[in-house]
């Protein structure tokens, strides 16, 4: 412990090397905490108890194929089913522009049994904030819209506005009033309305659902009711696949194909390009001291203290930038920008595991640069090292 | 000039001097540019895909609003309105060209290993016109699907990326068994891309109408035939736009945030490469102190010292950006596939690797250098010469 002060002066010596160094340090550990957290963010499912309940029912061949009403009642008699629950992606859009957000008509009864992550508040900064008030407003008004507090800051909308979304998938236009928000859902952009309303303005192409949404009665079950389901509608004119909501999900990201792999390997570029420059540096600074390291020895300080000497200094300047890069970088998005969305990511923020990953490697990248150097050092024939000049 | 004389016999020579720690910021400098070059790769890949997708003599007709094919439903007979317009290219025995067509998405697994890799491909139920829109789409194996059987072709890249899509193979949708009789090449999204019998496509989907129709005109000189399409627009639920259109706007999306994230990525790398190229060449002054108070003692200015030197780490920078596209050409080629985030279908591209990647990269390698090797340079030029002679 006594070395500290030693080592702490020896980082110090050049300090516009060691600012240098630690500067290409963070930028290497930013870039490579964004690209985890992209990879991250990509497969991101948030896992809530409920989630391992709920099963998505689609048709067999296509996910924009639609499903008769009347599936319902087969469904609810499949053994271990709790709620059944017929939504619609909407596909809307607000006057002929583009949005991205996404809506989806749900089946008023059971809309807050079913989307339990979807919190009802009517202010997003206080959770459940007259939600009784809410759900009292979705019975009441059949052009109730919920709408999440992003899009509705986007669009500059409070509650008791209106506004009209127009579908090209249903070829409806229809009108809806904010009666709120919501927290807790994986998203904060999202508008939920009532299945009833599309369905009346849908007139004689009504009957039709989207997908199903189930709910079971204990996550053991699941296995068994995607099969039951399966197997009810395997020989009708729409035969359905269903899946847990994790696995749907999934899918869209499988989609993608191998981004994961991409980006894994470009982080590993990055390291490696990060890893040069450190070994380089710590080479450089280690070759300056050759003759101090000498006068070090020969007063009496032993190999392995200077190799801890080297080694200590080198995992200091890596921790000390990775500290910097890893979790400021974190406080960046948590704290100052409030996790916004990135892309096509909501909710941008680098995970403490993507944190601790990048203190890993800091650490891991100091051990490994510090270590020739450090042992060249401790090996080094003290009247050699006295002799060097420079 | 005479920094030029100075930079060729002097600094080219001392190259070689500090090897060790020359290589280690050369490969840093390197890695840099090879992550920009495959990014920018993926983001032209991507590019090429769309750019060569879509004509300016097709005119792309679907229901008003819609953002894709796969999203437009017509409930009307297209061909009734169209075919009366003027302009419209005929046949040689006089019938109009009118494609009307039915586009669906189907979850196919990919082949590999995993089983739950598996993206959407867009399946397209055509008539004949379809082919006489495309005259740059050829079957290059097998046949033609015949009308009214259970018949489809498979685009070449689709083919070799998804399972149940190869020649002979068999595709399952609902009760209806597609058996795969031709494989066909077409430059473009079309490739990505499984086709049959318009009548067969819309019963296996159970989708009785047409996503879309495309008509054949001149071109976009016509103007008298883009003005009648106009007023039919005001008239009847649809909208048109020039394919060529349509598919650069779907290009817009997908690869622009490509070509972000590679920016982002490169300009970052290089900060931190910068910084590194400093510190190197801090260290290759100050090993060098004694032979630059040489040059300024026999007369070197101290601007002809500051181009020189910074021209030497010019050099290395750029250097180290050659051997980085080296490195990243093998990706060169490299087929893959992802999701058109417009269409929720699978689009599939080859990396490509053009002057578009490659000089941007050496481009921001010599401004690595030119960053790095500013300050050092000054140092060198501005030293005291009696202390710079007296360094060992």
């Amino acid at each position: 412990m006594k070395l500290v002060p030693l080592i702490w002066k020896n980082a110090l010596r050049n300090k516009r090397r060691t600012v240098l160094t630690m500067g290409s340090l963070v930028t290497a550990l930013v870039v490579f905490v964004f690209l985890d957290t992209l990879i991250s963010s990509w497969a991101a499912t948030t896992d809530t108890p409920d989630s391992a309940r709920r099963l998505i029912v689609r048709h067999k061949v296509s996910l924009a194929n639609v499903l008769p009403e009347k599936h319902a009642e087969r469904i609810r008699r499949v053994p271990g089913v709790e709620i059944v629950h017929p939504y619609h992606w909407f596909g809307g859009q607000i006057k002929d522009k583009q949005t991205f957000f996404q809506q989806f008509a749900c089946d008023d009864d059971t809309f807050f049994d079913m989307w339990t992550d979807v919190q009802p508040t009517r202010d997003h900064a206080k959770p459940g904030f007259e939600a009784d008030l809410l759900k009292k407003a979705w019975k009441e008004d059949k052009q109730a819209a919920i709408v999440g507090w992003k899009t509705a800051e986007r669009m500059g909308w409070k509650i008791g506005d209106r506004f009209t979304l127009n579908s090209a998938i249903y070829r409806v236009e229809l009108e809806f009033r904010m009666i709120g928000t919501y927290t807790g859902f994986s998203d904060d952009d999202t508008i939920f309305f009532r299945r009833s309303y599309l369905q009346e303005s849908l007139g004689s192409r009504k009957g039709v659902v989207g997908t199903f949404m189930i709910k079971v009665k204990d996550p053991a079950f699941a296995a068994a009711v995607i099969k039951g389901i399966d197997s009810e509608f395997a020989n009708s004119d729409a035969p359905t696949r269903t899946e847990t909501e994790k696995a749907f999900l999934l899918g869209f990201v499988s989609m993608m194909g191998n981004v994961k792999g991409f980006f894994g390997l470009l982080s590993a570029a990055v390291v490696t390009a990060m890893l040069f420059i450190m070994i380089n540096t710590m080479a450089m600074a280690v070759r300056e001291r050759t003759r101090e390291i000498a006068i070090m020895k020969a007063i009496g300080f032993t190999p392995g203290s200077i190799l801890f000497l080297v080694v200590a200094e080198s995992i200091g300047t890596c921790l000390f930038a990775g500290v910097f890069a890893c979790v400021g970088f974190r406080v960046l998005f948590e704290n100052v920008l409030h996790r916004p969305n990135v892309i096509i990511f909501p909710n941008f923020c680098p995970p403490w595991t993507t944190v601790g990953s990048g203190l890993a490697i800091a650490f891991a990248m100091g051990m490994i640069s510090g270590l020739l150097p450090a042992l060249r050092a401790a090996r080094l024939e003290v009247v050699s090292g006295l002799r060097r000049v420079g | 000039m005479s920094f030029l004389r100075l930079f060729a016999r002097y600094n080219l020579r001392s190259l070689r001097t500090r090897g060790t720690d020359a290589v280690s910021t050369l490969l840093g400098i390197a890695l840099t540019a090879a992550v920009l070059v495959v990014v920018l790769a993926l983001a032209h890949g991507l590019d090429k895909a769309f750019a060569t997708s879509g004509r300016t003599n097709i005119a792309l007709v679907m229901y008003k609003g819609s953002p894709s094919e796969s999203q437009s439903l017509i409930d009307f007979e297209p061909e009734r309105t169209l075919e009366t317009l003027d302009g419209i290219e005929k046949r040689k025995d006089g019938t109009p060209i009118v494609s009307p067509e039915t586009v669906v998405l189907m979850n196919l697994p990919r082949r590999g290993n995993d089983p739950n890799d598996a993206a959407n491909v867009t399946f397209r139920g055509v008539r004949r016109d379809a082919f006489d829109v495309r005259p740059e789409l050829k079957i290059v194996a097998g046949e033609k699907f015949k009308e009214g059987l259970e018949e489809v072709i498979v685009g070449k890249r689709i083919a070799e990326r998804f399972q149940h899509c190869g020649k002979d193979e068999t595709l399952d949708v609902g009760k209806y068994h597609f058996k795969v009789v031709g494989i066909y090449e077409c430059p473009g999204a079309d490739e990505s891309e499984i086709w049959g019998d318009e009548h067969v496509i819309q019963k296996a989907f159970l989708r009785p109408m047409y996503s879309s129709t495309r008509v054949k005109f001149a071109g976009p000189t016509d103007e008298a035939f883009l003005a009648a399409l106009k007023k039919e627009e005001a008239r009847l639920p649809f909208m048109s736009v020039i394919e060529k259109k349509y598919y650069a706007d779907q290009q817009e999306l997908a690869s622009a945030p490509v070509k972000a994230v590679a920016w982002v990525l490169a300009i970052c790398m290089a900060i931190g490469s910068s910084l590194g190229a400093m510190n190197t060449m801090y260290a290759r002054v100050a090993a060098r102190s004694k032979e630059i108070g040489t040059l300024r003692a026999i007369g070197f200015g101290r601007s002809t010292i500051v181009i020189a030197f910074v021209f030497e780490s010019i050099a290395l920078a750029v250097a180290g950006g050659a051997i980085g596209c080296l490195i990243a050409l093998p990706i060169h080629g490299l087929e893959t596939g992802t999701s058109n985030w417009q269409t929720f279908s699978e689009i599939a591209f080859a990396f490509t690797i053009t002057p578009h990647s490659v000089v941007p990269a050496l481009i921001l390698s010599a401004i690595v250098g030119w960053v790095g090797g500013f300050l050092p340079a000054l140092q060198a030029a501005t030293m005291p010469i009696p202390a710079a002679l007296r360094e060992v």
